[in-house]
């Protein structure tokens, strides 16, 4: 492979391999900021991905598997909310429940709706050049040619930063995660906010559950592999920032690329130890290495109104 | 608006408690109510009624004869009643402007920082209350932090301002600055309540005061009120003031500090300072500066990690609370529900519990329960502890009886120095009372007492010599009498 050649293909998978811990990791931030803890990423994309797979395969279309993907994994992000506000469960646990019964629930439906042998794999999306700016050398095919989920993921960064910190909205989400009991003095509805601050995240997660089937047309257990996981590092390490979920994404996608490009150049890297890097990056960041991080004051504590 | 009634006003928690029973109550505009009142006298109840935050059993808010439905904090204020709260309602990492605007933000669902920020400093300028509206509510002092919490309510267009102890978190300087502020809007026809227990707040600030009393109203008395009267009607007994008598008798030194430092956020910064049999120091400060690493520094729990302590001539190398205990001196810790008390134990054994050996309470490893109990019922009635028996736990006493149970358990074993932190927070005037009394005893019999308290009145009241923190240094030393000085010194000015 030509140097050139090596650049583009790396840059092309680190988008490709962050698109769905962007689009987990905005749900994660969503859902946080609104104080309610959301180790239920993984779980809710899973479902996402049944989801898109299910519909695409009902309606042969992406449209109808991006729809299913996102009211699936919305209902999963519900279940949690349900969990973390109403019933005051430990919002640990129930996020690790949620997880547990996706994972769970996935598999069975898979196999009662389609049988052992599965069936033909459902329509995916592929790299959708932007034209002209494919054209530009290295950077064309890298950055502007790539999955319309992918380029979504990209704008909805900004679009949820904006938000968050500069509408009425975000203002009463942020007040609502960091002292519910200030922001219902206020007048405002902690309930429901954070209800959709949850809604939001499991929209956010159905798309990356999408994004990950489409790359690869069908479905298979557990096939979220841990990107919710590392799209809850993300968060953390991005201080619950949109920007900063980008920042660690692209990271984290680019050393999973990296580790690919170097097995396929024949250097021989222990897969395992790249995989723990996310992680590894995480813990750094939490213990205070670079700058400080810190949670939304009432992240993960339910409001019990006085 | 002329005036807020409170008609009949009834409240019960459960186990049948009765916060507020049958209160009837006017609020004039353009006054300063003052609600004079005991710990759980009901108080603060009444007026989170009022304010929409508690709903009552019976009664009724009444609006210039209109009587008004309160279902939320939000209806109070859109009928022009806010309260600022003691624990402030504000959210630290948002600014200034965003906490005063928030859920009343008007038209646009864009928020504009920079217009925000301007329209909420125009309106502190107009109102007379200046902030700056950029700082995140984090980085102000809890003086600043109030200033805001009073803007806010006036930005909802509160007419009624209700201030839950304003002033328990207030240093001197401050304190001025919020009855400044406070008279300034009653002339501009705002009504403001005030509720405290602190009495002679009362003369400075109100034109008319109403005392509770387990839930009722037992009176209405002009604030000129001699505070000896409304210290009685607070208590429902006369209430005698204990004082110091005589000069310290200290010819010798039982603690000293020599540039003592210690790691914290703050710790301690070239601490010296000597303590003389026979008187009481007061470490006067705002919570905060350090007066908790010193606490610990004495206690044996914080090692130093610079200069000395020596203790009745002897200077431990290294310090535990089981070694200061054995050279003399116990500690009145300023978290008791931490560090004072085992809330699920029974009085007796928090009675005996750091004097097992030393009492011979515990042979070869098995308790002697008969000799303990008798010990702890001689020490329930020496001080006064009322409790229905020595088997109840200590967590379901009243928190001056818990006190008592902390001070019985460590001045009984006659220590030669004690560290008394915060001693009266939290308790009412009986209760503290009682606690000075017996801080005042120890200082007769002519033993050291290190009374660190963020109470000026108590410091005042109490101490022959004062040290002020500020940041984790002595700022100044001064006599009890110099009350504005310390306030001073209390603020971090050279005074």
């Amino acid at each position: 492979m030509s140097a050139e050649a090596v650049v583009t293909s790396g840059i092309a998978t680190t988008l490709e391999l962050s698109t769905p811990i962007v689009f987990g990791g905005l749900g994660g931030v969503l859902s946080e900021r609104s104080g309610v803890l959301n180790i239920a990423l993984e779980g809710t994309m899973l479902v996402g991905a049944f989801g898109y797979f299910a519909g695409a395969a009902a309606t042969g279309t992406v449209i109808g598997g991006i729809v299913l993907a996102v009211a699936a994994a919305t209902s999963g992000a519900l279940v949690l909310a349900w969990l973390a506000i109403h019933a005051n469960a430990d919002q640990v646990i129930a996020g690790m429940a949620v997880n547990l019964i996706a994972s769970g629930l996935t598999d069975f439906l898979y196999q009662a709706i389609y049988g052992v042998s599965g069936t033909a794999p459902v329509p995916g999306m592929g790299p959708v050049g932007i034209p002209l700016l494919d054209k530009i050398p290295v950077v064309g095919p890298s950055l502007f040619d790539q999955s319309l989920l992918t380029y979504l993921a990209l704008l909805a960064v900004p679009a949820v930063s904006f938000w968050l910190f500069r509408t009425r909205a975000g203002l009463h989400v942020l007040a609502v995660g960091e002292r519910p009991e200030a922001a219902d003095s206020a007048g405002l509805g902690v309930y429901k906010i954070r209800y959709l601050s949850v809604a939001a995240s499991g929209v956010a997660c159905g798309l990356g559950g999408a994004f990950i089937l489409t790359q690869v047309s069908s479905f298979s257990s557990d096939m979220t592999a841990g990107v919710g996981y590392i799209a809850l590092a993300a968060v953390i390490f991005g201080n619950w920032r949109p920007r900063g979920v980008l920042v660690a994404a692209v990271l984290f996608g680019a050393f999973e690329a990296l580790q690919s490009i170097l097995q396929s150049l024949g250097v021989s890297v222990p897969y395992d130890l790249l995989l723990a890097v996310p992680y590894l990056v995480t813990i750094v960041a939490v213990s205070g290495f670079v700058g400080r991080v810190r949670a939304p004051q009432a992240d993960g504590v339910p409001y019990v109104r006085s | 608006m002329r005036e807020l009634q409170l008609v009949g006003i009834d409240k019960r928690f459960p186990p049948g408690v009765r916060a507020c029973a049958d209160v009837t109550l006017t609020i004039r505009a353009g006054e300063v109510l003052a609600v004079l009142g005991e710990n759980g006298a009901g108080k603060t109840t009444l007026m989170r009624i009022a304010a929409g935050v508690t709903r009552p059993d019976r009664g009724s808010v009444v609006k210039d004869g209109s009587r008004l439905a309160l279902g939320s904090p939000r209806d109070a204020i859109s009928h022009g009643i806010g309260m600022v709260h003691q624990h402030f309602m504000l959210i630290p990492r948002l600014s200034v402007a965003e906490n005063v605007v928030l859920g009343f933000e008007g038209g646009s669902r864009l928020l504009d920082r920079s217009t925000l920020r301007r329209s909420v400093e125009s309106f502190s300028e107009q109102v007379g209350l200046r902030v700056d509206a950029g700082r995140l509510v984090e980085e102000l002092a809890v003086g600043e932090q109030q200033r805001v919490e009073i803007l806010r309510a006036l930005y909802r267009g509160a007419e009624v301002l209700i201030l839950d102890e304003p002033t328990a978190v207030l240093t001197p300087t401050e304190t001025d600055g919020l009855f400044r502020v406070v008279r300034e809007m009653a002339s501009a026809g705002k009504a403001i309540v005030f509720i405290s227990h602190k009495l002679h707040e009362i003369s400075q600030v109100a034109d008319r005061v109403v005392i509770l009393r387990n839930g009722e109203l037992v009176a209405e008395r002009p604030p000129t009120t001699p505070l000896g009267e409304l210290a009685a009607l607070m208590v429902g007994r006369p209430v005698e003031v204990p004082t110091r008598s005589g000069t310290a008798a200290s010819e010798s030194v039982a603690l000293e500090l020599a540039g003592a430092c210690s790691h914290g956020a703050p710790g301690l910064d070239s601490v010296s300072m000597v303590v003389g049999r026979g008187e009481i120091v007061g470490v006067a400060g705002v919570d905060g500066n350090g007066q908790v690493a010193l606490e610990e520094v004495l206690a044996g729990i914080r090692q130093l990690s610079g200069g000395t302590l020596s203790l009745v001539g002897e200077a431990p190398e290294r310090t535990s609370p089981t070694t200061m205990r054995r050279l003399g001196l116990v500690r009145i810790p300023s978290e008791r529900h931490r560090d004072g008390i085992v809330a699920p134990a029974s009085v007796w054994e928090n009675l005996v519990m750091f004097d097992l050996h030393r009492l011979g309470f515990a042979r070869g490893g098995a308790l002697r329960v008969r000799a303990a109990r008798r010990r702890a019922e001689q020490l329930v009635e020496e001080y006064g502890i009322r409790c229905g028996s020595i088997d109840q736990s200590v967590g379901e006493l009243s928190g001056g009886n818990q006190q008592k149970v902390v001070i019985a358990r460590e001045l009984a074993a006659d220590p030669s120095v004690v560290v008394a932190a915060q001693p009266t927070r939290g308790l009412d005037v009986g209760a503290t009372a009682g606690v000075h009394r017996a801080l005042l005893e120890h200082r007769e019999r002519g033993r050291a007492v290190v009374l660190i308290s963020a109470d000026l009145d108590e410091i005042c009241q109490l101490s022959d010599r004062v040290y002020v923190m500020y940041e984790g240094r002595v700022s100044g030393t001064a006599a009890p009498s110099e009350r504005e000085r310390i306030g001073r010194l209390m603020a971090g000015v050279a005074a």
